[in-house]
């Protein structure tokens, strides 16, 4: 069943994906979403997609966000038929890879088709239910003109359609906490999607006035909101990154085995994410796991040190630095944390020391038996049943049916 | 006459400038279209994000280009007062009322020029808005918005303080660039304001909002970082008290010289970072080591020698550290190739590497052990040049003696307390020891670079003579607090 669920999710992205794209024809909107580009225009769009492709926003956990996708919702916005976009949001992603020489990833690919494939059918289904077309009343020019209804369908479809699809596309846990991860892929989301949503309305409304200097001034807000966003996710990433390397300094005493802080966040990460925590709990508990050995860096070297008074002396090093107190709380608490409530620091907490002692006392799964006899050690030590019971699923998945 | 009646004279002679522009220009404009323009400047001018240090990022100009494409320079000159009560409100910056008299006038000036450009070049390449042609009348007014702009206000810093008008108006360059996205921007401001509505201008101000949310976010993260960073190093300086301090030190002081050298923003802010961070590995050495009390035998230096080495494989994954990690590793290393851990040459060492080795020495020297007081800057400077060429890099050892001077940079010596001391004094710097001491390799932090060395090498001069002096001071007079208690 696990290995099913995420096959049929996708089928069913597929499934609507493809049917919105169909409402097109069947909605007959030609008319009102008529087709104001030249094949030259088509092109130029062409190009325009290609070079944004090359110009991704970076998030905070290193995913790449394209920005290519505010030409191809202006091109949808201007009549294109979803053909039309399909051939241009996947060819811009082939091109981009070939120019920038990067391995293609097909499923990259069909996400770009099916994505604008899907869009062109939500601006159909607004230009169908919406309002009728917006147009500056002027004396002088061509006016600019928008289709209001197909505008907010399509920023619905930025905003809400894609990062839905794409976080059901890529689960692989099945449909545990599915809500929930849709959520937290939509807001992770947001302020990228804003601004490809409202680039892609501003290139539909100038191009009757601006033509081919549409595309090279449309995309200058954007990319100002590209370099705002990329630099804050760079200082994320740099901030986590440092976090990481912070969690070597115990490793570096000699009391500590190798890369224990990265494995025991590794494993914390999957087993609070097993747990349904919401993603701000996971990431405390990431970087509680990081750095749940700190304290030795403030005891006497080269002493083995009892886990209270790691925990004090750790929380001590991390509530000096002012914005970590969610976690010095959480390393902290490992000293009692058989006594805390399950929310606030109880719960993370318990999570970091049973991936800790899973860590050092069973690192590798050569020996069952030893895996086994921790997880036991476990039950009766940390009391909670749930996180030994996901921390037993993730390091084997046979496992689960024993302890039931 | 001095100064300061020079610059009053150019200041009041600007305004006088300004005033007659306004006055010729109030006439001709109509009331609620200059209200708008002056309020959207007053918008424009309060929220002027600080991007970095000293460089405001405001969309002022493209909001008085727009002014010069809908309403022609009069409307533009109106608009710029819109900056007078954005002066007073303005959380960055000065709130003299001269310098609000003189920023309103140079806007005001700028926007004159601007609008008589763009009305010049129209005139005399014809073309309808938004053809190529407007569009290069736009750039070339854009073009002497900033020139004016840029030369008023470089000579005003000029006056003011003592720098060179040539040296303010350095950074002209970069600001013409960034014209090319203000004149795309005004473009498209106008198309949506004449040829649709007020409205449409929502869509372009959602991404121009979000780049604003994305800097400030980053600049209150780059200060979480440092906190971080800082409480880090602190945590491991914990340990060892005679170097406490000595990171953060190294870290400002090589900032500066880096700005002496002229380096770039990012890169004197990766150097920060990694200054802060050059002796992180000495959390890999064993602390006996560290607080040895006398020389080291050939195993426990080949141990201390691991720290920049060690450093590296803890850093070695934060990304944009990456580019600069060389600092890292090569701390320790000299031009002449006489250094460790790599024994690498003058050409590997990059600039900022090279600047951090000077002043990690420099800083190592100027601060108070406990076997000896702080030498004075002088005394210091005296050593580093004396290294330079072999040790150091010469242009680096006169960046460094430069900044030293320039911000009055002064020797640390206040940090160890009484009770470390034991009662007992600090001695000053024992020359006689130096001498009779060489070849003794020593724990020290910093200037011991090429420890190993000196003994084929005694043209390396006072630095490493006067380092193995301390470690011959180490053996007479240090005692590590453990010992103590």
């Amino acid at each position: 069943m696990r290995g099913l669920a995420p096959w049929l999710l996708r089928g069913i992205v597929l499934l609507v994906a493809g049917l919105l794209g169909t409402l097109w024809w069947l909605l007959s909107v030609e008319d009102v979403l008529a087709l104001r580009l030249r094949l030259v225009d088509l092109l130029l769009f062409l190009v325009a997609a290609t070079v944004m492709e090359r110009l991704p926003i970076r998030l905070a956990d290193g995913r790449a966000v394209p920005t290519s996708l505010a030409v191809i919702g202006a091109a949808v916005l201007l009549g294109a038929s979803p053909w039309v976009v399909t051939a241009i949001a996947a060819t811009a992603y082939v091109l981009a890879c070939l120019i920038g020489g990067e391995q293609l990833t097909p499923r990259l690919v069909l996400g770009r088709a099916v994505g604008a494939w899907a869009l062109s059918g939500a601006a159909a289904v607004g230009a169908a239910l919406g309002p009728m077309t917006f147009s500056g009343g002027v004396d002088v020019g061509a006016p600019a003109a928008l289709h209001l209804g197909a505008a907010v369908a399509v920023g619905v479809g930025v905003l809400v359609g894609l990062p839905a699809a794409e976080s059901l596309s890529r689960s692989d846990a099945g449909v545990r906490f599915l809500w929930r991860r849709v959520r937290e892929e939509i807001h992770r989301n947001r302020l990228v999607a804003a601004s490809v949503a409202a680039t892609a309305g501003l290139g539909a409304l100038v191009h009757p006035v601006l033509g081919a200097w549409t595309l090279p001034t449309m995309l200058l807000p954007l990319a100002a909101a590209r370099a705002g966003l990329d630099r804050l996710g760079q200082g994320q990433r740099a901030y986590d990154q440092t976090i990481r390397a912070m969690s070597r300094l115990p490793e570096q005493l000699g009391s500590v085995p190798a890369g224990h802080g990265v494995r025991v966040a590794q494993l914390a990460r999957a087993v609070a994410m097993e747990l349904g925590l919401d993603a701000a709990t996971v990431a405390h508990t990431v970087r509680a796991a990081h750095l749940h050995e700190l304290g030795r860096i403030k005891l006497e070297r080269e002493v083995p040190a009892p886990r209270q008074d790691l925990a004090v002396a750790g929380g001590e090093v991390l509530r000096e630095v002012g914005d970590l107190d969610e976690v010095a709380a959480i390393v902290e608490a490992q000293a009692q944390v058989n006594e805390l409530p399950r929310d606030g620091a109880g719960l993370p907490a318990r999570i970091v020391v049973a991936c800790c002692e899973l860590d050092s006392f069973a690192p590798t799964s050569d020996a069952p038996g030893q895996r086994d006899e921790v997880i036991l050690r476990l039950l009766r030590g940390i009391g909670d049943i749930e996180v030994v019971a996901a921390l037993a699923r993730i390091v084997d998945p046979a496992a689960e049916r024993q302890l039931a | 006459m001095t100064g300061p009646q020079w610059l009053t004279i150019y200041i009041a002679s600007t305004a006088l400038c300004a005033i007659l522009a306004v006055v010729w220009a109030v006439p001709r404009v109509a009331l609620w279209p200059s209200l708008c323009l002056i309020v959207a400047v007053f918008v424009a001018e309060r929220y002027a994000s600080l991007l970095r240090e000293q460089v405001m990022a405001s969309l002022t100009n493209v909001v008085l280009l727009v002014a010069i494409l809908l309403g022609g320079p009069e409307l533009a000159v109106v608009g710029a007062l819109g900056s007078v009560p954005a002066f007073f409100v303005r959380r960055h910056g000065p709130r003299k009322a001269r310098n609000a008299l003189f920023n309103t006038s140079q806007f005001v000036i700028s926007a004159a020029a601007a609008g008589a450009t763009y009305d010049a070049s129209g005139a005399l390449l014809g073309g309808a808005f938004p053809d190529g042609r407007t569009l290069l009348a736009v750039a070339l007014a854009a073009v002497v918005y900033s020139l004016t702009n840029y030369s008023l206000v470089a000579g005003v810093v000029a006056l003011a303080t003592s720098d060179a008008f040539s040296d303010t108006f350095r950074s002209v360059g970069p600001a013409l660039a960034l014209q090319i996205p203000y004149v795309g921007i005004a473009v498209l401001t106008v198309v949506v304001v004449e040829r649709a509505s007020w409205w449409g201008l929502l869509l372009m101000a959602v991404p121009v909002l979000i780049a604003r949310h994305g800097l400030l976010a980053f600049q209150e993260l780059d200060q979480a970082y440092e906190r971080l960073v800082r409480s880090f190093v602190t945590a491991i300086e914990i340990k060892d008290h005679y170097t406490r301090g000595h990171s953060e030190r190294v870290s400002e002081l090589s900032v500066l010289v880096a700005e002496e050298l002229g380096v770039g923003y990012e890169e004197r802010r990766i150097t920060k970072y990694a200054a802060l961070l050059h002796d992180v590995g000495k959390i890999g050495v064993p602390l006996c080591i560290i607080n040895k009390p006398g020389p080291l035998d050939d195993a426990e230096f080949a141990r201390m020698q691991e720290h920049p080495t060690i450093g590296v494989d803890i850093l070695h994954d934060i990304d944009f550290l990456e580019p600069e990690l060389d600092i890292v590793r090569y701390h320790h290393e000299r031009i002449d190739g006489g250094g460790y851990p790599h024994g690498v040459d003058g050409q590997d060492l990059s600039r900022l590497v090279r600047i951090v080795t000077a002043v990690d020495a420099f800083d190592a020297m100027t601060s108070t052990r406990s076997y000896r007081r702080a030498l004075g800057i002088d005394e210091a400077i005296a050593e580093l040049e004396r290294c330079s060429g072999t040790q150091f890099a010469p242009e680096v050892v006169a960046a460094l003696c430069r900044t030293v001077r320039r911000v009055g940079w002064q020797p640390t010596d206040e940090f160890v307390s009484g009770e470390l001391l034991g009662g007992g004094a600090i001695p000053d710097a024992p020359r006689e020891e130096v001498r009779r001491s060489r070849g003794v390799r020593t724990p020290g932090t910093g200037a011991d670079a090429g420890g190993g060395v000196v003994d084929t090498a005694p043209v390396d001069g006072a630095v490493a003579r006067r380092r193995n002096g301390r470690s011959a001071a180490q053996a007479g007079h240090r005692r590590s607090p453990e010992q103590r208690r």
